[in-house]
């Protein structure tokens, strides 16, 4: 990115300094002393006159060019000139399941848009509403049950009517007065006359269907962090006339001061199959607690996103053209992954697959993955079909010994050891969980060193976990990316059978291939295949002994030190039970023969012992 | 230096500004304002600066060393060398993102930013598919030009390639689809050539003897070209037009990889690796697979033989080709219909020689070959016919040696 520009000097001294010289260099002053107590003072008075107008200019002349500009005014003038809407605030959703009786045994009870629900978190209190019309189904004869999906807010009103200005011009634009609102709930309606029928106006940001008489209005940001509705002047969509009413419903969000909730009250009166059901007939439980919520888009996100959102031009072609596309339409997205199906593995042409992560969370709602593939569908060329998939989650483990001195500090050696462990699983934590994006080994190793002053040195590697509850019921096939180079015979999964006495183990051979032992002697051999170079793990008619639902962890050894991230996969802080200490004043004996007596098999083998 | 404009100076009208009483009394003082005025007018300064502040909004006046903003607003991903005329490109930068994924986009990038040039391949055209073969039927006519009448025979009979004709008379309406050679000198001062017209595009029913009139081509036919008489029609069996539909021809089975529906090949002088990059984040539409395959293009006189442009870099760009035929039908003439592929059309006849072997000079009319299309016209029949027993024959690889 460019840095801004400086068109005119602005150093008070230097402009007064080139003053003098330009005076000096006209003939009519050849013989002035420019450095005399009355030309002096005027001199200074000139110079205050050309750093302010100085300012002023470059001020100006940044403020022209989306890249140099400073002011959001100005930026947002600027990606108005891109068609570029920028991102309102966000609210945080959540989902809860709603259980009501009802002795008359209606076939459904809606549960209407803008019922709200009550939560606290940090002793501040939230209100969530429903933002659509939803149903609790009858699960029996009188009882009714159903999940509900609420978002951070309560619903406000601005109206207006339409007037006519001047010269026969009418009022065209209307600023809502309320700021952090969540445009994707803005609804515009219409009466021709207050208290007449109304209409439901639509929005719009694609002109290519609209016609004059089409009941349309546009969203801008303007002056102030407002948000101003406007209509297609009767040409690119009906204009309204003199003496219409508009009122505009939106939800007035915290943003992202709504996450992580996750205790709702109901405190609305729901009325259904005209009944009134009071709050208390209802019981709230949390399905999922509150993600997504964002601030509005900054200065510096809108740089980055408006060229971005001109080139794709509202079409989907290339990877960059999903990832904007997606982002700008889906605010609550915190992070993606995109990739052409020629990449996917094994290769599948004609399809684009899009791993979607939210803000707090890892998995959105299958509800709302329907609704992004549906969306991309319009968006891409036809014959190439969108299939959004969950993220693959990689746990990060730190395999550790850390040598410190205990005599410099009063800590125990458990309490180095725990502090190590949550800072490391805090900084891994921190480096993780955004796509594409990798670990490096060296920073983190260096972290560690850093963590108290006591610590004198460490041996560090990272493994890697895939973690998977197998079927205990049916042979299955499951494969695992790990993004990132297999180190030979490095591969291995342990578990206990149903009858907790036998000891189960996955290993690889070295030479791609899986074997199953059961106490130590060889099981079942060729239980799948291991694609070192391609990090990729392939268990073929897995139906392990073990209880149901018995979550696997199936890790691995990089070869590289820097991990990486590709396609789904996604780098999450894993298990830090690996990190060890000790005192290297108590101690006595090599570091390694130390390391020899405290360490598993499969941790010397990562640290390279 | 100042490069305002002389109405927008302060300076000029320092007199004027003050009043006339301070002007008498301290002409210094007025001397020096002038003098100040003078120092913010010079360019880089702050009046200056902010006089000429509309011209940065506009692309056409901006100075140059501003347009990088204009391409960080507009085409942020384009590279930094895009084309010759900045200022052009970026006004007409939409035009290019919304037709991305095109050929034309592509054709658009590699002019501008390498300028080069790119054609294209699409493997799933080559894919074997059940049912897929084209029957055609034709007509192969003799044509009579009365030379006592023109000016110049038909010597250019590709002129008539894709042409659609006339029957004087009849009105009948058909479009060629080759022009046989001139071969045949059947009696004096009369030329005979062969027409062969797509069947399916006869409408209407034309007579022996009508004259023909070329109503409508892709070629500019000299009026003296016109004295055209059918002399005798001549119905041909169906045919397949090539061996695509055939598991011994040239289709290729889906192998999931290059052979299927969702790749593409960009073929171009440069090196793959200059352009994919850039391919895959501006152009390359997702799901598809691209491959870049470097084509040697060379340039050569239209009339040139096979082998005295010997090779390209191992390539040989031209084939020369001794041709056996099939004895029976070396009775009387043969005669080449014309080829068409997509890059090469071929002009020039096939020469028959006394010692029963015919010699076929191919060359093309368009500056460039492509040696790749070489080896697809030696995979592809060519169709002759006898002008002796009108009968149509099937010339493949197996009767040419290189």
């Amino acid at each position: 990115m460019a840095s801004n520009i400086a068109v005119t000097e602005l150093d008070f001294a230097t402009i007064k300094q080139n003053i003098k010289t330009f005076l000096r260099g006209q003939s009519e002053f050849t013989d002035f002393d420019f450095d005399g107590s009355a030309i002096s003072v005027l001199i200074d008075a000139l110079a205050y006159a050309a750093h302010i107008t100085a300012v002023q200019a470059n001020m100006s002349f940044n403020e022209i060019f989306l890249d140099s500009a400073t002011l959001r005014n100005s930026v947002i003038s600027r990606a108005k000139e891109l068609n570029y809407l920028p991102r309102s605030e966000t609210a945080a959703q959540a989902t809860v399941n709603m259980v009501v009786a009802d002795v008359n045994d209606p076939s459904s009870i809606n549960v209407p848009k803008g019922t709200k629900f009550s939560s606290t978190i940090d002793n501040e209190t939230y209100i969530f509403s429903t933002v659509t019309d939803q149903v609790l189904a009858r699960v029996t004869a009188g009882n009714y049950a159903g999940d509900v999906t609420v978002y951070q807010g309560e619903y406000q009103q601005s109206t207006f009517t339409v007037t006519s200005i001047i010269d026969g011009v009418i009022q065209n634009k209307f600023v809502i007065q309320d700021t952090n609102i969540d445009t994707r709930f803005l609804t515009v309606d219409i009466e021709d006359t207050k208290g007449a029928s109304s209409f439901s106006w639509v929005i719009t940001d694609d002109i290519t269907d609209v016609s004059s008489a089409s009941l349309t209005f546009y969203l801008q940001e303007v002056e102030n962090e407002h948000f101003e509705i406007y209509f297609g002047a009767g040409l690119i969509g009906k204009q309204p006339v003199v003496g219409n009413y508009i009122t505009t419903d939106y939800l007035v969000t915290a943003g992202v001061d709504g996450n992580l909730v996750n205790n709702f009250t109901l405190i609305s009166t729901i009325s259904s199959n005209e009944v009134n059901y009071t709050p208390n007939l209802f019981t709230v439980t949390t399905v999922d607690k509150s993600f997504g919520g964002r601030a509005r888009e900054s200065i510096a996100e809108i740089k980055v996103m408006a060229p971005k959102y001109y080139e794709t031009q509202g079409r989907a072609v290339t990877v960059d053209d999903y990832k904007v596309i997606m982002l700008k339409q889906f605010p609550e997205i915190e992070t993606l992954s995109v990739w052409g199906g020629e990449e996917e593995i094994p290769a599948q042409f004609g399809k684009v697959f899009i791993s979607v992560k939210p803000i707090y969370g890892t998995t959105f709602p299958p509800t709302t993955l329907d609704e992004m593939e549906i969306y991309m569908q319009r968006k891409n060329i036809v014959g190439v079909t969108s299939e959004i998939v969950s993220p693959q989650l990689i746990y990060v483990n730190i395999i550790s010994v850390v040598k410190f001195d205990g005599q410099s500090t009063t800590q125990t050696e458990g309490q180095i050891r725990s502090l190590i462990q949550t800072t490391m699983f805090d900084y891994i934590d921190n480096q993780s969980e955004v796509f594409d994006q990798g670990i490096d080994f060296s920073p983190t190793i260096s972290k560690i060193d850093t963590i108290h002053d006591s610590i004198e040195s460490n041996i560090t590697a990272f493994s890697l976990s895939h973690k998977f509850i197998p079927s205990t019921t049916v042979n299955n096939d499951y494969q695992f990316d790990y993004a990132n180079v297999i180190d030979p015979s490095s591969v291995v999964s342990t578990w206990a059978g149903v009858d907790t006495t036998t000891a189960w183990e996955l290993k690889d051979d070295g030479l791609g291939i899986l074997h199953i032992y059961k106490d130590g002697i060889l099981f079942l051999s060729n239980a799948g295949g291991v694609d070192y170079a391609g990090g990729i793990i392939n268990l073929s008619n897995f139906l392990p002994d073990v209880a149901t639902n018995t979550t696997f962890s199936l890790t691995v050894s990089p070869i590289s030190n820097d991990l990486l991230s590709r396609r789904r996969a996604l780098l999450v802080a894993g298990d830090m039970t690996g990190i060890n200490v000790y005192d290297s004043s108590k101690v006595g004996g090599s570091f390694e023969a130390i390391l020899f007596n405290d360490l598993t098999d499969a941790q010397k083998a990562a640290l390279g012992l | 230096m100042s490069y305002l404009n002389e109405n927008k100076k302060l300076s000029i009208i320092t007199q004027r500004l003050i009043p006339e009483h301070i002007r008498f009394k301290h002409p210094n003082f007025v001397a020096f304002v002038e003098g100040f005025f003078k120092y913010l007018e010079e360019d880089g300064n702050p009046y200056s600066v902010v006089t000429n502040i509309l011209r940065t909004a506009d692309i056409d006046k901006v100075a140059d060393e501003y347009l990088v903003y204009y391409r960080l607003q507009y085409a942020a991903s384009i590279p930094e060398r895009i084309s010759n005329d900045f200022r052009f490109f970026i006004k007409n930068v939409q035009k290019l993102f919304r037709s991305r994924g095109t050929e034309a986009s592509f054709e658009f990038y590699f002019d501008h930013v390498f300028s080069s040039s790119v054609e294209f391949y699409y493997p799933e055209s080559d894919i074997l598919k059940l049912s897929s073969a084209k029957w055609e039927k034709s007509q192969y006519w003799t044509i009579v030009q009365d030379i006592e009448n023109d000016a110049q025979y038909l010597d250019e009979q590709i002129l008539y390639v894709d042409a659609k004709i006339q029957g004087d008379t009849s009105g009948a309406i058909a479009f060629t689809k080759g022009v046989g050679a001139f071969e045949t000198f059947p009696t004096s001062g009369v030329y005979v050539y062969g027409f062969e017209i797509d069947e399916k595009s006869i409408q209407g029913e034309f007579t022996n003897g009508e004259d023909l009139t070329v109503i409508e081509s892709e070629n500019t036919i000299p009026t003296s070209y016109t004295h055209l008489t059918i002399d005798t029609q001549y119905e041909w069996p169906g045919t397949y037009p090539d061996t695509r539909h055939q598991t011994s021809g040239r289709s290729k089975l889906r192998d999931n990889y290059y052979y299927q529906e969702f790749s593409y090949v960009l073929q171009s002088p440069l090196s793959a690796d200059v352009y994919f990059p850039y391919m895959k984040q501006f152009l390359h539409p997702a799901g598809y697979l691209m491959f870049g395959e470097v084509v040697i293009i060379s340039e050569v006189p239209e009339q040139g033989y096979g082998p005295e442009f010997g090779t390209i870099i191992g390539y040989r760009p031209f084939v020369y080709a001794k041709v056996d035929p099939d004895p029976d039908h070396i009775l009387g003439e043969l005669h080449a219909s014309y080829k068409h592929n997509r890059f090469i059309r071929y002009t020039q006849p096939w020469d028959m020689h006394t010692n029963g072997e015919a010699e076929a000079n191919k060359h093309t009319n368009t500056k460039g070959i492509m040696v790749r299309y070489i080896k697809d016209w030696l995979e592809t029949p060519i169709s002759f016919f006898d002008t002796n027993s009108a009968e149509k024959m099937v010339l493949t690889a197996s009767h040419v040696t290189l």
